[in-house]
């Protein structure tokens, strides 16, 4: 693997204080054993299913709404609106055909037009950051304190860093990077090719990577060391 | 060339390796910089967690949902309409007003629009009454815009429009109405419980079906409408429904009453054995069949007398569809005989349907068209009544002896039962499904087995940590030496929705046997799948066996150029000379597993791609291996040429999945449900301690057995292989190095949203203390060392069961089912059916002797389905024509009473 990550600074084996961190965590495919049929249960009545669907989903939806900048005020109603716009599909009646396969790919789609709509009826805010409800109801790894430090100050400034990418690179990253769609799962939901996915994801992380940079943070760090 | 910087960048995050980008970044620190950022920015993004909505704005969501679909949601099942809106009504009078209204209303709009359209189009053309503008229009003409003549039409069509508008949505209404109306039926029928479920219609429901508060019932001798949801009809024996649904039964029939000959009022269902001829009802069992109300109005269940008749007398109506298995033959005459009825199939019975299977309304069961019987026809029932249960219940009491027990060791390990991956369940399954012979007793072998189910433990799923437990007995309180039985339950994070961890993946191609063109096709969907699948952080290694084998792809981004030469690579395998040492399958896997075990981002997982399914000795040692680091390898059969046993030897090693690909979709829904089961680890070594209080003694490990000494050994080598691997790749601290005292039993691995329990059989000599448990884990959602505790303590005296005892009982005889299901199996499995039979009658009386024993346990529904399950493989084994299937079908039920397995892995 001459790769080996290429170079010697992007090896991606990490020093021992980030043995814990949550990112390999093993978790479920983003909801994971919800599918049409979940849905079908709904159409045909059942009063657990729809309660169960929004069990199932209430924290992707929720942060992505939040990673995507909605404000709060305005993130309460595109949640409940998302899930009226679930509701409205698969309830008795309704004539729109349901996801064949899993479930997550089809109801982003709708969570992601509704935010598409939002910012283009309203002046997209600056500015936004998590509210500290949603801090606090943010669910990770257990870490030791030092390394929740750490984390809280990275996590803060990535969340910020986020607000700054455009709509679209935003989009992609939260979705195949954060929310664990797969990028042809992403690709469905956003429209686009895989591809571009892939190229949008790349060019977040960069983004985001250069920002980081200038931000000057790296550098300290290292002339710390 | 020269390379930009934002070119090398962009590369470099797409895992290119070349020479000329190491060389760019060793000599550009801005570009070092941003590949440190990257990698810290990278982590960050890995380590946000999901962010949760609070519970009031997902409280608030679903206020709205329910606001918006009261007809749905509440009325349905929650909260029944008033009587007078359920009482049957023929259709017509029910749906003539609303058609009326459609009808008045569309009218109504069209000649509106007709005569005020032509109106209002001439007054345009003529300039005539031309409305005052609005301001915004006022602007346009001050703006010198000429104001559009067609201005004054807006409103004609507006209202036009609105009209017909109006009445296209009250015809749609009209038409909603209607499909909910028959959607609404249907949900209700879908939505019917089976024996299963526990289901009886209470009594109060039946009651206001009395037939003079109906006005759709004749009165003059009695009637019956259909009765859903019973297979057993031991009434007062079943768990009790919601009187919601029952309502919503009974309003559509499916429960009714009848006025008795001379006693009271009762209710008939009838079973397999039930015959009609020439409008009687022969062999009706009086504890199955009818259910009597005596005159004071008493509802305890009793049975009608033996030797009653009644006469039955359908209830009148006519029903495009209703649902059941039933057969459906033409219409026949009254005097016409007819054989075979059961449970509510009485209506498809009645109109000549021949039928021998169970009854007819399942969940989810797709819809049987079928018609009611006419109105004139009747039938007798004579009773006869069922041999009675024997007045001794020596099973029972063999149960809870105290004396002559031989007892176990307190101290050692013992074996595991719960075993999530077996892929011979699998097997199993497609198997049953692809029999298309019904057994004897008219179910199909796949049906029958599903019907069995696990208790649901009495613990319940943690929400921050991978495991709960719960400890419970079948008594609170002892006074003197009890057998007592206790039940550990371990229960498992839900985590129905989150994000997938990082995946290594290595794909192993055997292509010792050279690879086909056809093969060579489903490789490549394999890995195109694969490829589309992939997350970011994923990462990929390919490996082969053969000629041309060796590692084609090493671990990184699977990337489209790679695979191609790949796959030229393993194509050239005929062209290669003998100087080429062949690489053999086992070094090719072991090279893979070793490739994917080494790193330390995400979860291990192994795809084994195979032609023929060829295996020996040290490939089955590779997977061992391989599966003891934590790298599950699964089976991937390409083509037909594979047998089922092949693939299952090499899942069954490797603890991975059998699977098959045979075009393009079949690889995209391989490689998605398995990368969904690798991310469903949520604990690993799981080490179950139990250690007992003085004056308790070890009778059994229902389900269990000891483990000798070199079980043992591989036991403890296998949890300390577990310890070390997860303590290298994830940073949890090894601590399985001790070694405890007591019982130990050890649980490889435990899977999200599962759960499992661990009965004990005791002797217990006094209250006090019974036992400590200790649940040990490695826990992969906090990744950590986890621990649960529990102690159970039995207090002197007497006390009545609670839910929690009584779901004891019902564990032990889960258990007990499971067992005899197995073991019938295997007698089966050697000819033997009568032993097969004499064991299922031998628990089946120990089910009826503790629910007549235990107050309450009648009414819990996994007892209910036990004894329902062990009577209907009697039957079937009593009729088997194909005894493989009735053994398969045996060994099915028996594994899925234990736990239900993850079947999205089935093979096509």
């Amino acid at each position: 693997m001459g790769g080996a990550r290429v170079i010697a600074i992007s090896s991606r084996a990490r020093p021992s204080t980030h043995a814990g961190s949550p990112e390999r965590a093993p978790r479920p495919a983003l909801g994971a054993g919800i599918d049409r049929a979940l849905l079908e249960r709904h159409r045909a009545g059942d009063p657990e299913a729809f309660p169960a669907l929004v069990a199932a989903f209430r924290a992707p939806v929720f942060g992505y709404l939040t990673r995507c900048g909605v404000r709060p005020a305005d993130r309460d109603d595109l949640f409940q609106e998302a899930f009226l716009r679930v509701h409205r599909a698969a309830s008795p009646g309704a004539s729109s055909e349901l996801p064949t396969g899993p479930v997550a790919p089809w109801l982003f789609t709708i969570v992601v037009n509704l935010v598409r709509s939002h910012f283009r009826k309203a002046t997209v805010r600056k500015g936004t950051t998590l509210d500290n409800d949603a801090q606090e109801r943010a669910v990770g790894g257990e870490v030791s304190p030092e390394r929740a430090l750490e984390t809280r100050e990275q996590l803060a400034w990535l969340e910020s860093a986020m607000e700054k990418l455009p709509l679209e690179q935003r989009e992609a990253l939260v979705l195949a990077g954060i929310e664990g769609l797969e990028l042809a799962e992403a690709a469905a939901v956003l429209e686009v090719p895989v591809d571009t996915v892939k190229t949008r994801v790349r060019r977040a992380r960069l983004a985001l990577a250069e920002a980081r940079v200038r931000a000057g943070v790296v550098a300290a760090r290292e002339e710390g060391r | 060339m020269t390379l930009s910087c934002e070119e090398v960048r962009a590369r470099i995050v797409d895992e290119d390796d070349a020479a000329e980008l190491r060389a760019h970044v060793d000599g550009c620190l801005e570009c070092r910089s941003v590949l440190a950022a990257l990698e810290e920015v990278d982590g960050t993004l890995a380590a946000l967690g999901p962010l949760d909505a609070p519970d009031a704005l997902v409280d608030k969501t679903l206020a709205a949902v329910r606001a918006e679909s009261p007809e749905t949601t509440a009325a349905t099942f929650a909260a029944p309409p008033a009587k007078e809106e359920r009482q049957e009504k023929p259709r017509e009078d029910v749906e003539a007003p609303s058609l009326l209204a459609a009808a008045l209303a569309m009218l109504g709009s069209a000649l509106g629009a007709l005569v005020t359209a032509p109106v209002l189009l001439v007054r345009w053309l003529l300039g005539v009454g031309t409305p005052p503008r609005p301001p915004s229009a006022s602007r346009d003409a001050s703006s010198g815009e000429s104001a559009p003549r067609r201005f004054g039409l807006g409103p004609a069509f507006a209202m036009a429009s609105l009209l017909v508008v109006v009445g296209l949505m009250t015809w749609r209404s009209f038409g909603a109405t209607v499909k909910t109306k028959i959607r609404g039926a249907d949900e209700v029928v879908n939505g019917l419980p089976t024996s299963g479920d526990g289901w009886q219609s209470p009594a109060a429901p039946i009651a206001a079906s009395a037939p003079e508060e109906r006005e759709d019932v004749p009165t003059a001798s009695g009637s019956f409408g259909r009765r859903g949801g019973l297979d057993h009809h031991e009434r007062g024996e079943l768990g009790p429904m919601d009187p919601a649904t029952s309502a919503d039964l009974l309003a559509l029939g499916y429960a009714a009453s009848q006025r008795g000959p001379t006693t009271g009022e009762g209710q008939v269902a009838l079973d397999g054995d039930d015959e009609i001829a020439n409008g009687e009802i022969a062999n009706a069992e009086a504890d199955r069949g009818i259910y009597w109300r005596d005159e004071s109005g008493a509802d305890d269940g009793s049975r009608a007398p033996v030797g009653a008749t009644a006469t039955l007398l359908p209830r009148a109506a006519d029903q495009d569809r209703t649902v059941g298995d039933f057969e459906e033959r033409p219409a026949t005459a009254p005097s016409e005989p007819m054989q075979g009825l059961r449970g509510q199939a009485i209506d498809g019975l009645l109109e000549g349907a021949q039928r021998q299977g169970p009854s007819g309304v399942a969940l989810d069961q797709s819809e049987i068209d079928g018609r009611f019987a006419s109105d004139d026809l009747q039938a007798r029932l004579t009773l006869q009544e069922r041999p009675p249960i024997a007045d001794v219940p020596a099973a029972w009491l063999a149960a809870h002896a105290t004396t002559g027990l031989a007892f176990a060791p307190s101290e050692g390990w013992w074996s595991n039962t719960y075993v999530p991956g077996d892929a011979s369940l699998r097997m199993l399954h497609a198997r049953l499904a692809a029999s298309t012979t019904p057994l004897a007793g008219g179910a199909s072998a796949l049906a029958l087995a599903e019907s069995a189910s696990p208790t649901t433990p009495a613990v319940a799923a943690p929400t921050d940590r991978a495991i709960a437990i719960g400890v419970h007995a079948d008594t609170a309180a002892i006074e003197g030496p009890t057998r007592v039985r206790v039940e550990i339950a371990l229960r498992a994070i839900e985590q129905a929705a989150g994000r997938r961890g990082a995946l290594r993946i290595a794909l192993v191609v055997d292509g010792t046997s050279g690879l086909g063109e056809p093969e060579t096709e489903h490789l490549r969907s394999l890995l195109a799948a694969l490829s589309r699948s992939l997350t970011p952080r994923d990462r990929v290694v390919l490996t082969a066996a053969g000629p041309a084998g060796g590692t084609l792809v090493p671990l990184g981004v699977l990337r489209h150029g790679q695979v191609e030469v790949a796959l030229r690579h393993l194509a050239s395998a005929s062209t290669i000379t003998g100087e080429q040492i062949p690489v053999s399958l086992s070094d090719a896997l072991a090279s893979g597993l070793e490739a994917v075990s080494a790193e330390d981002d995400g979860a291990g997982l192994a795809l084994l791609v195979t032609p023929s399914g060829a295996h020996d000795a040290s490939v089955d040692q590779a997977l061992h291996l391989g599966a003891v680091a934590g790298v599950p390898t699964t089976a991937i059969g390409i083509g037909t040429a594979a047998s089922t046993a092949s693939l299952d030897a090499i899942a069954l090693a490797g603890e991975g999945r059998r699977r098959l690909v045979l075009g393009d979709d079949d690889a995209a829904r391989v490689v998605r449900e398995e990368l969904v089961q690798a991310s469903r680890l949520v604990a690993r070594a799981l080490r179950v301690g139990l250690r007992l209080a003085e004056g308790v003694q070890l009778v059994d490990i229902v389900g269990s057995h000891a483990l000798d000494q070199e079980e043992t050994r591989r036991t403890r080598e296998s949890e300390r292989a577990i310890d070390q691997s997860l303590a290298r790749r994830l940073g949890i601290g090894q601590d399985r190095d001790d070694d405890d005292s007591g019982v130990r039993i050890l649980v490889p691995s435990f899977y999200a949203g599962d759960s499992h329990t661990i009965v004990l059989d005791l002797l217990v000599a006094r209250p006090g203390p019974v036992l400590d448990v200790d649940v040990r884990f490695k826990d992969l959602v906090r990744l950590g060392n986890g621990t649960a505790s529990s102690a159970l303590a039995l207090e002197a005296g007497t006390a009545p069961r609670g839910p929690h005892e009584l779901r004891v009982i019902a564990s032990w005889l889960g258990h007990d089912t499971a067992a005899a299901l197995e073991e019938a199996a295997a007698d089966v499995d050697r000819g033997d059916v009568a032993s097969a039979r004499a064991r299922l009658v031998a628990t089946r009386t120990l089910v009826d002797q503790a629910r007549a024993e235990v107050p309450g346990l009648s009414g819990v529904a996994s007892t209910t389905t036990d004894r329902a399950l062990l009577d209907r493989f009697v039957v079937a084994l009593d009729g088997a024509t194909d005894r493989p299937i009735v053994a398969a079908s045996l060994h099915y039920a028996a594994a899925r009473r234990q736990l239900v397995p993850q079947l999205q892995a089935s093979t096509p």
